[in-house]
């Protein structure tokens, strides 16, 4: 192992024939030139091209996106040229700028949209002072950037007035991003940067912002380059990729190419890790092992650790990034013909046959086991957060109340599996806590085996609410807060078993925590039992939170976006571990998330259901398969649309079969079905009526969509603004 | 959408509905500034975020002026529907627990924005 770079053959990059930006022999280095973070970096990037660069965290992709800006943090040192091309006038290497060719450089010709800059405003100034301070801050006209900035705002699907009017605390994250969006493109500059701009929000929004990108790109002649972890999600957009594996390109070349004809054992095993809807489940595999830190790159071939077809060359000699059928996709692999041949694809041609609904389990997806009690049992739920009125708003009645969870329905057997779906906001973490007995309703009941666990509460129920307590555990989507970082790993799980073994003794405990945490993939245990949380991944947080929730010998386990903050490749690992757990200690899960493609794991592998959330109700609840492969709602039609796939026809389909962006105010939902304001086949009989969850035809599962009853007024009535006429412009 | 703007009438903050006929009083103003640390909030931007046009900062600090934040900044219905929950009458660490939990929420405005953890190369 060496922290000293290994020199590449050298590998210029002459694949694209207008190229805006060249990147030549580029390195960023730490540590004296000793530790490199961008190795050897080669790549054009052409006019009006979407480039998407796909790496996992700590890949040294970041420092891609910076070193186009010449913005790499102290004490990081960029060497190389950076030639930058303008369509009119002189070409420039970035990195020869003074400092006040640079500042005029940064937002005027490149721009960036970087990782953290939804924490970059100034909480203190309204939007449009933000607009206001970058236009004089490069000598343009304030009125002129302004008109810009509205047109801009418009375009990004929001209320200029409202935006530019607003403090930044006042907008939601989806508008937060777009307004910086906008704010990045106000200088009208000719290449837009983005480092994951999209990562915090949830997987509907962030789609509905690369559609509008798309559409911000053919009208103002753009080129973007997007950087992310996640590879479907930029698939959509981008006419190129390039795949980054320890600070090196590994991959480069078309997008259809990259994603059907890969040549590299990274980029096809990342490809087949990601959960997505075309993959057949059992073809589902994560990547062993880890991407290695920057002060421990092997020799060779960097991904050879990992790779079953490394042999002795790549050990010793690093590939260079070149073309091997003489065109313009590279890519950086000893035996790129082998990996064609010995990883085959789990999707599209190369993969074995999906399976229809027929292949649905057979279990009733709504019903109750016969005879049994449900383990959970939700009656007409209602979670309302009521909000205190002025002495006008009394005197006529109105009171403005959050429906965060309004009347909910849903039984949970004993070692079932419900996944709640939903975007932001939906109710779905609300929902999921009174199932547990953390939040209580403000109408309806919750039973644990027929008791009411509010009543237990209370001290009148034959279950005691210790039990109950007990019984329903949670694990948080952020397993580190949850963790306490003063605690090491034995003590957090110590406090466990002392609920549940009192009398245990300290060898006994030990022992227990042991054998768990072994059963968990925490192995030697005796080493990470002696760990505090930050001396823990992501990934080994999240699985000692699920040990302290095993511990408590669960009936039910509330799983909050459990596996959104674990990297791409690790996150089936985690899921197929929660599914054997499951089993093994013969629990119910409940699984909350706003990935159609993770909760589809999820309730297929563990023959579950998934309900989807909007607005505080159930619209539709059903199989994975079912709702995947024929969707009833037109809510359920969007999350499928917004789910990352790797089918390149459904890539190419126009934006989200949406009217709105964003979801309404939860204060002040809309009449009748509450979707009527954002789908795309409404008509005013949505506006006026409420639709019930309904048994469906022909499927698992039950909806609430007008369009199930063919006799309803629905037909009948004329379609809302903006909603197309055809009814069948939604396809089941 | 409602939106609460502060007014203050003899030291003493309120938000006030832009729309509508409500108010809640929040507190003394000297109050939620002492118990917001102070007169000055600092916010630290990382060396990324300090690059941005409209930050103009010498060395990437932005000090709040936290008196005219809090007699300045607007607020959501959900949030003085959560300060209603809290009484005026209660003491926590000697004021009243609706302006301490006010104070709360406005540091946390503050401090969603600036760098959150250590920059470490990637």
């Amino acid at each position: 192992m060496s922290t000293e770079n290994q020199s590449r053959a050298p590998a210029t990059d002459h694949s694209v024939e207008d190229p805006i930006i060249e990147v030549e022999d580029t390195n960023v280095t730490f540590n004296d030139g000793h530790t490199y973070v961008l190795d050897d970096a080669n790549v054009s990037i052409d006019r009006h091209e979407v480039l998407g660069i796909v790496g996992e965290s700590g890949s040294g992709k970041s420092m891609f996106a910076s070193a186009l800006m010449d913005a790499i943090p102290d004490p990081g040192v960029l060497s190389g040229k950076i030639h930058y091309h303008p369509e009119d006038g002189e070409s420039v290497d970035v990195l020869e700028l003074s400092d006040e060719e640079l500042r005029q450089f940064r937002w005027e010709e490149v721009s960036m949209v970087f990782q953290g800059a939804m924490s970059s405003f100034n909480p203190t100034m309204k939007v449009k002072t933000h607009f206001e301070e970058t236009l004089k801050a490069h000598d343009k006209s304030v009125s002129e950037g302004l008109e810009f900035a509205r047109e801009l705002l418009e375009n990004l699907y929001l209320e200029p007035d409202r935006v530019l009017d607003a403090y930044p605390h006042e907008l939601s994250g989806g508008m937060q991003q777009r307004a910086l969006i906008a704010l990045s493109m106000v200088l009208d500059p000719e290449v837009l940067v983005m480092d994951e701009p999209t990562a915090a929000l949830d997987l509907l929004m962030q789609r509905s912002i690369l559609s509008l990108l798309e559409e911000l790109q053919a009208e103002y002649d753009l080129t973007i380059v997007f950087i992310t972890h996640d590879l479907p999600l930029v698939a959509s957009l981008a006419d190129r990729m390039a795949i980054i594996y320890a600070f090196q390109f590994a991959e480069i070349g078309p997008r259809d190419d990259i994603i059907q004809n890969s040549a590299h054992p990274y980029t096809r095993k990342l490809l087949n890790a990601t959960p997505n809807l075309d993959a057949p489940l059992s073809e589902m595999q994560p990547i062993e092992g880890e991407g290695p830190a920057p002060v421990n790159v092997p020799s060779g071939c960097r991904f050879h650790p990992r790779c079953e077809l490394a042999t002795a060359e790549c050990r010793t000699d690093d590939p260079p990034l070149v073309s091997h059928d003489d065109n313009e996709h590279r890519s950086a692999c000893h035996h790129w013909a082998e990996a064609r041949e010995e990883i085959p694809l789990n999707f599209g041609e190369d993969s074995p046959d999906v399976g229809g609904i027929e292949a649905t389990s057979e279990r009733e997806t709504s019903a109750s086991v016969d005879g049994e009690e449900p383990l959970l049992s939700l009656n007409d739920v209602e979670v309302h957060f009521e909000e205190e009125q002025g002495i006008v708003e009394q005197f006529f009645g109105d009171s403005d109340t959050v429906r965060a969870v309004d009347g909910v329905s849903l039984d949970i057997e004993e070692q079932d599996l419900v996944c709640l779906l939903g975007e932001s906001g939906c109710g779905k973490t609300t929902l999921g806590k009174t199932m547990i007995g953390l939040q209580k309703p403000t109408g309806g009941s919750i039973e644990f085996r027929g008791q009411d666990i509010w009543e237990a509460k209370r001290g009148n129920g034959d279950i005691s609410h210790e039990e109950i307590r007990q019984a329903l555990q949670i694990i948080h989507q952020d397993p580190g807060s949850a963790l306490n970082p003063n605690d090491r790993v034995v003590n957090i799980l110590s406090e466990a078993l002392r609920h549940t073994h009192p009398n245990s003794d300290r060898s006994e405990r030990r022992a227990r925590m042991r054998s768990l945490l072994e059963r968990v993939g925490m192995s030697p245990a005796d080493d990470f039992l002696d760990r505090y949380p930050h001396q823990l991944s992501g990934g080994e947080k999240q699985r000692v939170a699920l040990a302290r929730a095993l511990l408590m010998n669960p009936e039910a386990i509330l799983a909050d976006e459990a596996i959104s903050a674990v990297d791409v490749s690790l996150r089936i690992e985690i899921m197929d571990l929660m599914l054997e757990l499951q089993d093994e200690f013969e629990t119910s899960f409940l699984f909350i998330s706003h990935d159609l493609s993770n909760a589809r794991y999820f309730a297929e592998h563990g023959d579950g259901r998934i309900a989807v959330m909007y607005l505080g109700e159930i619209v539709e609840i059903g199989s994975a398969e079912r709702l995947i492969h024929d969707p009833r709602h037109p809510y359920t039609e969007v999350l499928r649309w917004a789910t990352p796939n790797l089918d390149l026809e459904e890539m190419d389909e126009s934006g989200p079969p949406l009217r709105e962006v964003d979801v309404p105010d939860p204060i002040d939902p809309p009449s009748g079905c509450r979707f009527h304001t954002r789908c795309p086949v409404a008509r005013e009989a949505c506006r006026e009526e409420t639709p019930e969850l309904q048994d469906i035809d022909g499927g698992d599962g039950k909806a609430a969509c007008f369009r199930e009853d063919p006799d309803h007024a629905y037909w009948d009535s004329e379609p809302l603004e903006g909603a197309k006429a055809d009814p069948d412009a939604v396809e089941r | 959408m409602t939106r609460y703007e502060p007014v203050v009438e003899d030291d003493t903050l309120f938000l006030v509905a832009d729309d509508a006929d409500d108010r809640v009083e929040i507190g003394a103003v000297d109050d939620v500034v002492a118990a917001m640390g102070g007169d000055t909030h600092p916010i630290e931007y990382d060396e990324k975020q300090r690059k941005q046009p409209w930050l103009d900062t010498d060395d990437g600090v932005l000090d709040v002026d936290v008196r005219e934040t809090v007699t300045t900044l607007p607020h959501t219905a959900e949030t003085v529907a959560e300060l209603r929950d809290y009484d005026m009458g209660t003491d926590r660490y000697g004021l009243p627990r609706r302006t301490v939990e006010f104070a709360n929420e406005l540091v946390d405005i503050l401090e969603q924005q600036g760098k959150h953890d250590p920059e470490t190369p990637e």
